[in-house]
């Protein structure tokens, strides 16, 4: 699988860089980081240009970004919001959801894109539901892109040789702490609840 | 019940936690171990890229691809190999053949 995917690099270079980056702002199971590192390790070798490479990867990532907020805002998903906060199930949920993004959105879209990159794809159309105004967006979404490109590019152009271990490695230690924020937030609401019924 | 619910993938969500951090370091000291040596040569891998991984004279490596003095296209092995009707595991065996040798050196 893994190399199939770089063998596909190698052939086709950027495009399939760029395109590795746009499919996973959809939440598409897409190794785009590996695709970046292999980028890194290609123009260290001499067969990309290190400048195109970041700026395929950037590019994809951020149409990408921009397309899943544009689509929650303009194609329904603000529609869909409204009527999910007039549920009782779900609406005093939702409503802290949008209140923390109205709040603390713009550092939740930078970390989404590169520290806890699982999560990016659905930040951004809670961000368009909840109709983030669009140049916040558009300023975290690019320093995001900017950090997670740089990075991953940086590590294949230095490691080179072993992308694939680094690649297994770092894709673990992502989840590790995309899970553990996860359950640091659950288990800080949970705390909170429960002084609060005493 | 919607506490409960919030339980449920809490506890999920810790599971998930460990397993990724046990997975994180058993990658890492599979990486780190001296003892694998390096990395094999694989069909994806371009001329410059093999050169440059396993530090081999870009002459030795032309010599064995069938390519001229001034050409280091950006094709995978696989191609390479194609394009001469050859299996790629040749190609790879006399590359290995080849890092071996000067490792020996």
């Amino acid at each position: 699988m893994t190399d199939t995917l770089l063998l596909l690099v190698s052939d086709y270079g950027l495009l399939v860089i760029s395109l590795a980056t746009l499919l996973s702002c959809f939440a598409l199971p897409m190794p785009s980081s590996l695709m970046m590192m292999a980028g890194g390790a290609f123009a260290a070798a001499g067969d990309l240009v290190l400048w195109q490479v970041c700026l395929g990867a950037f590019a994809g990532a951020v149409l990408g970004d921009q397309g899943g907020y544009l689509l929650a805002r303009y194609r329904g998903g603000e529609r869909l919001w409204a009527w999910l906060r007039r549920r009782p199930a779900s609406a005093r949920l939702l409503t802290q959801a949008e209140a923390l993004l109205a709040r603390r959105g713009g550092w939740a879209v930078y970390l989404t894109r590169w520290l806890f990159s699982p999560l990016g794809p659905y930040v951004n159309l809670i961000a368009g539901a909840t109709r983030m105004p669009w140049r916040r967006f558009l300023l975290a979404d690019l320093a995001g892109e900017a950090t997670w490109v740089a990075v991953y590019v940086t590590l294949g152009y230095v490691f080179g040789t072993q992308i694939e271990e680094l690649s297994d490695t770092l894709g673990n230690v992502i989840g590790a702490l995309t899970a553990g924020m996860v359950t640091l937030l659950l288990g800080r609401a949970l705390w909170a609840q429960r002084r609060a019924t005493r | 019940m919607r506490r409960k619910a919030m339980l449920a993938v809490f506890v999920i969500a810790a599971g998930l936690t460990v397993f990724f951090i046990t997975r994180a370091i058993f990658f890492a000291v599979f990486w780190m171990d001296p003892e694998r040596g390096l990395h094999p040569v694989e069909p994806w891998m371009t001329p410059r890229y093999i050169g440059r991984t396993y530090d081999l004279p870009r002459a030795d490596l032309q010599e064995i691809l069938h390519l001229t003095p001034g050409e280091t296209p950006r094709v995978p092995l696989e191609k390479l190999a194609q394009q001469r009707g050859i299996p790629v595991e040749d190609l790879i065996a006399e590359i290995e053949a080849l890092i071996a040798a000067r490792a020996s050196k």
